[in-house]
């Protein structure tokens, strides 16, 4: 990490969220198209999961092949608790994440002494495990066949149903995700994780207790995949196990190495991308090859994320950072970065 | 004698599903050790490797020749692969090298779509498949083949690494690619080697599945997942160590399904990878380099 | 240099890209002439009066369901084709618009919402697999928009309370038609206890509950219920285990790769039992890829695979034949039954936009009242206020297989 990101990590200001959640929830005063809330609702809920996925990468150096896992476990405990139990949602959504979050705590511990590649399929094979069981304790999920009738999201008498509701409701918990993870970036479990990245051993040498910075993050990111995954679960009404194989996990990491890991907007764009990139190849594959099905879009998205990754192997927002201090050198960076990643992130979806 | 003669049909089902993890399990190895990248995309040689055979020998090609055919079209590929993607991301991070190799099976898998369409297709099998009854127990001549050629491959496997100068080489590079290339051993020729061989592999353990279970553009996706809990339980350093844990799978997950559940299977397979990792994370065949903690 | 150019290169075209693509998607009241993703319609625009005919189909074309949405795909696109070729719906041409799911939930709400608000679909035909199909149906029940889906699970037509739901129809027969077909089966030839394995995915586990619902009032026990992975490699270890309890019958419920390595493996391990198998292997990959092994055995299927040796006064007889040689004269590969659920839903379609124009309303209250008896495909459909998938059990046919021939049983 070189001194100007830290410059950008230590900026304690937060207009750059302000300004970018202004233009974001200002859109339904221009737009009033429920596909495009659908997809930017869409984008929320993975928004949502990567931000606390590019943390645990970012700061805490560690790759999980496993969130997934905890998207789905804040699913179903929504949908058993509201559709069986008939609990009130937020209850639901509460009780889902402290799920998560014990379950992530009792599989760090051991996890967290792994490294690099072992850490990843640690993960893995978590993540297959629990959708395994999501699988077979048909009992109480629903097994293959799925959960149905979960009911909407209510707050105060007003019910989530609508797409522009959901917007709003997705994206307050995107925005105040970014703030807490903000702070904590800020705070001393933030420095420690850095120092992580730096040198582990270095690090652990002048007494930082890594293993226990190491867990807090990843019990963080399992409580905002676990709450996005109840969230998605009152939005669709329907889930089933299928939504949380272990390819969900693989696209998650996808989304975060797009956007650039540690990096909290990174995963905001990351998101997108990978939203507006299958839409976008829906929309105009078919223009260019009016003969073929979805296989040409498969193709074009496996190439895309090759290509990015080779040239921008930081992935996209680290390299707009770069790119913009070049042409701006005098301004400060973090101005400048904050005003061109709203601009980014709002150029995508705003029109 | 039911148990005895159950018993060991079992034991032949896990010698074929651990064959077959192992053909694949050993193209990870060879690839992660000369490059340190865990190659993603290793299930996806075998899906071309049997795609094509099967085309070829719709073609009316001979079967030992469209095998041979299609493990020289797939290793071609895997150059392909290596040149444009790893090696131009080579300084890239562990994370990012890990996304390429998956993007490579995105497209590899949405091209298979686009050649051979979405329908399970089958090879016939290498030779006569009469069943052989053993104590009740009955053995087919393929899974023999199956079983056979991964025990060849282990044995040249073994020969190559230890007792050849392109085998020493590769391991030295992985060691310490700087000595390495003092001593006038090029490393990028050797990640290119690697892959080359490593998807000629693949290639191999799809013609080998083929007859077994037939094929589909999205096979290897499962098959490369089992072969990466396989080398990494047997000992991702070595590939002996990988195919031993390869049987090693093959049988757990055969007594499994045979005693137990087979819905549960994998939840028993990836308990006990979790286990190995926490207790024994250099693998249960390997020795120890404490590299990995 | 070169590198940073180039990022900026792509990355600015997807901007752009998106820009567009959600412009377009905002302007939805102006009519999208240049609608890009419409097939076959660009020969004529619609004909002033009315709103266009938009057909929006959407199915799982790639993923894992791929070799079932696939046919459906092909045998819309062929219908719409030679539809808009005879002149279309009352002089005005079909506009089909595609999607494809990739057998992803979300992805199917998102396509199915883009059809409902953006292409403003007049009807919506898909959902190969039940589980995009329980994701998408809520939305045609909000947007109030005809919606006939080609899955097979009962709970897509059928609501918790057991009424049928509004906008939705369904083509496939009910898992617990072939399961019955099946129970009645084993019943007349007196074999009574047998073995229960189906595949471990919802297709799989839907018919286990429907077995198990109704096995005991046909008199027929299971000795051994269990299930094997879609990515089977080797299933004799389950089969010793079924091979122990030694029952008259072992039913196979599955698609047809992992049916047939199961199906093979119980050959050879020499089990003389009658196998029955579910419809979802009734296509000629399953000969083809299960071999000498795919002998005797026995499944209930649609009438395509057997509508040569159907007797001619069959009514089924001539739609049967004509489908099935169009779709392999265009193709070159023979017709599978899933396609067939595309053709009776277009056909269905079309025969209310004939009566009713495009009102939405319209076009679903002349398939639940007026459409009367339509003999489609799949079968005789009957659909009825109560009844929104509306065939009969005898659909189905008992078929077993010789010498890589279907041959009607009994």
């Amino acid at each position: 990490m070189n001194s100007k990101s830290l410059k950008l990590i230590y900026n304690n200001s937060i207009l750059g969220p302000i300004i970018f959640f202004v233009l974001l929830f200002c859109v339904p005063l221009v737009s009033s198209s429920n596909y495009l809330f659908s997809i930017l609702t869409m984008v929320g809920f993975y928004a949502l999961v990567c931000i606390g996925l590019t943390t645990l990468t970012g700061y805490a150096g560690q790759i999980s092949l496993g969130h997934a896992a905890f998207y789905g476990i804040g699913a179903y405990s929504s949908a058993v608790l509201t559709g069986t139990y008939g609990l009130n949602p937020w209850v639901a959504i509460i009780i889902g994440a402290i799920i998560s979050a014990v379950v992530a705590l009792i599989v760090g511990i051991p996890t967290f002494k792994l490294k690099g590649y072992y850490l990843a399929l640690a993960t893995l094979g978590f993540g297959i495990i629990v959708y395994t069981l999501f699988k077979e304790l048909s009992t109480i999920t629903g097994g293959s066949n799925g959960f149905f009738g979960i009911p909407p999201i209510s707050l105060f008498g007003f019910e989530f149903i609508t797409d522009t509701s959901y917007f709003y409701l997705i994206w307050i918990f995107v925005f105040f995700a970014i703030l807490f993870t903000r702070n904590i970036i800020h705070s001393r479990i933030g420095r420690g994780l850095r120092s992580i990245e730096g040198s582990e051993i270095a690090a652990d040498a002048v007494g930082v207790n890594l293993m226990n910075y190491k867990l807090q993050i990843f019990v963080l990111s399992a409580i905002f995949a676990s709450v996005s995954g109840s969230l998605l679960a009152h939005y669709v009404s329907f889930i089933n196990p299928d939504l949380f194989v272990a390819n969900t996990s693989i696209f998650f990491l996808i989304m975060v190495i797009m956007g650039g890991k540690g990096n909290i907007w990174g995963s905001i764009v990351g998101a997108a991308m990978y939203v507006l990139l299958d839409e976008i190849l829906k929309h105009y594959v078919p223009m260019l090859l009016p003969n073929v099905g979805g296989q040409f879009e498969i193709v074009f998205f496996g190439i895309l994320l090759v290509l990015t990754l080779i040239y921008m192997p930081d992935g996209l927002v680290p390299r707009f950072e770069k790119l913009i201090s070049k042409f701006k050198k005098k301004t400060p960076t973090n101005g400048a970065l904050q005003s061109t990643i709203s601009a980014n992130a709002t150029g995508g979806d705003n029109k | 004698m039911e148990v005895l003669s159950q018993m060991m049909q079992l034991l032949f089902s896990g010698l074929t599903l651990g064959a077959i993890y192992a053909l694949i399990a050993v193209g990870f190895v060879v690839i992660y050790n000369v490059t340190g990248i865990l190659n993603f995309a290793q299930g996806e040689f075998a899906m071309l490797g049997a795609l094509t055979c099967i085309s070829l020998v719709n073609m009316n090609v001979p079967l030992w020749l469209a095998i041979i055919l299609s493990i020289v079209i797939v290793a071609a590929i895997g150059g392909i692969f290596e040149r444009t993607a790893l090696h131009t991301a080579r300084k890239s991070s562990v994370t990012t090298l890990i996304i390429i190799t998956i993007g490579v099976s995105i497209a590899l898998r949405g091209l298979a779509i686009l050649i051979w369409g979405t329908q399970v297709q089958t090879l016939p099998p290498f030779t006569d498949n009469t069943p052989i009854s053993i104590l009740d127990a009955v053995l087919l001549p393929q899974n023999i083949w199956a079983v056979g050629i991964s025990v060849v491959i282990l044995i040249l496997m073994m020969y190559f690494f230890n007792y050849t100068f392109v085998g020493k080489s590769l391991t030295a590079c992985v060691v310490n690619p700087f000595a390495a290339r003092l001593m006038g051993i090029n490393p990028e020729k050797m990640s290119l080697f690697a892959v080359i061989v490593s998807a000629g592999v693949g290639a191999l353990a799809g013609t080998v599945i083929a007859p077994i279970s037939g094929a589909t553009y999205d096979m290897g996706m499962m098959l490369g997942i089992k072969a990466f809990v396989a080398a990494v339980i047997g000992g991702l350093t070595n590939a002996p160590a990988a195919i031993a844990g390869a049987f090693l799978i093959g049988i757990l997950e055969a007594f499994t399904e045979g005693l137990w559940s087979s819905g549960l299977k994998d939840v028993v397979t990836f308990s006990f990878l979790l286990l190995i990792l926490f207790v024994k994370p250099e693998g249960l065949f390997a020795k120890a380099s404490g590299k990995r903690v | 240099m070169k590198k940073v150019f180039l990022s900026l290169f792509v990355l600015m075209t997807m901007i752009f890209l998106a820009a567009c693509s959600s412009s377009d998607n905002s302007s939805e009241t102006k009519e999208t002439s240049t609608e890009p993703a419409k097939e076959d319609a660009a020969t004529a625009e619609p004909s002033g009066d009315g709103e266009p005919i938009k057909l929006v189909g959407i199915f799982s074309s790639s993923g894992g369901a791929a070799a079932l949405g696939e046919p459906e795909l092909e045998t819309i696109k062929m219908l719409v084709e030679e539809k808009n070729a005879a002149g279309g719906i009352n002089g005005q041409q079909i506009e089909l618009i595609t999607y494809d799911d990739k057998s992803d939930q979300n992805q199917a709400i998102l396509a199915m919402k883009k059809a409902l608000t953006q292409d403003e679909a007049t009807v919506v035909i898909g959902g190969t697999i039940s589980g995009n199909a329980l994701a998408m149906l809520p939305l045609a029940e909000q947007y109030e928009t005809p919606y006939i889906s080609l899955a097979a699970s009962k709970q897509v037509y059928v609501d918790e309370s057991g009424k049928a739901r509004k906008w939705v129809f369904k083509m496939p027969q009910d898992d617990q038609l072939a399961v019955e077909r099946i129970l009645q089966y084993l019943k007349e030839k007196n074999l009574t206890k047998v073995a229960w394995l189906n595949v471990a995915n919802s297709y799989g586990t839907g018919g286990h509950d429907e077995f198990k619902k109704y096995a005991p009032e046909y008199g027929i026990e299971a000795v051994i219920e269990d299930e094997f992975e879609a990515t089977v490699k080797d299933a004799k270890p389950l089969l010793t285990r079924v091979k122990k309890e030694n029952p008259d019958a072992i039913i196979v419920w599955g698609t047809v790769q992992e049916s047939a390595v199961v199906i093979k493996n119980i050959r050879e391990l020499a089990l003389e039992m009658p196998i029955l198998a579910s419809h979802g292997i009734a296509t000629e990959q399953f000969i083809e890829v299960a071999g000498d092994a795919a002998n005797d055995v026995i499944l209930p299927t649609g009438k395509l695979l057997v509508a040569d040796s159907l007797e001619d006064s069959n009514p089924q007889k001539e739609v049967l034949l004509s489908y099935s040689k169009q779709y392999t004269d265009k193709y070159n590969k023979p017709a599978s039954t899933f396609g067939t659920y595309a053709a009776d839903g277009f056909n269905i379609a079309v025969k209310a936009i004939e009566a009713k124009g495009t009102d939405r309303a319209a076009i679903r209250d002349f398939i639940e009242n007026e459409l009367g008896e339509y003999i489609g495909v799949t079968g005789i459909f009957n659909i009825t206020p109560d009844n929104h998938m509306g065939l009969a059990p005898d659909s189905f046919e008992m078929v077993r297989i010789q010498s890589g021939e279907w041959v009607l049983e009994n």
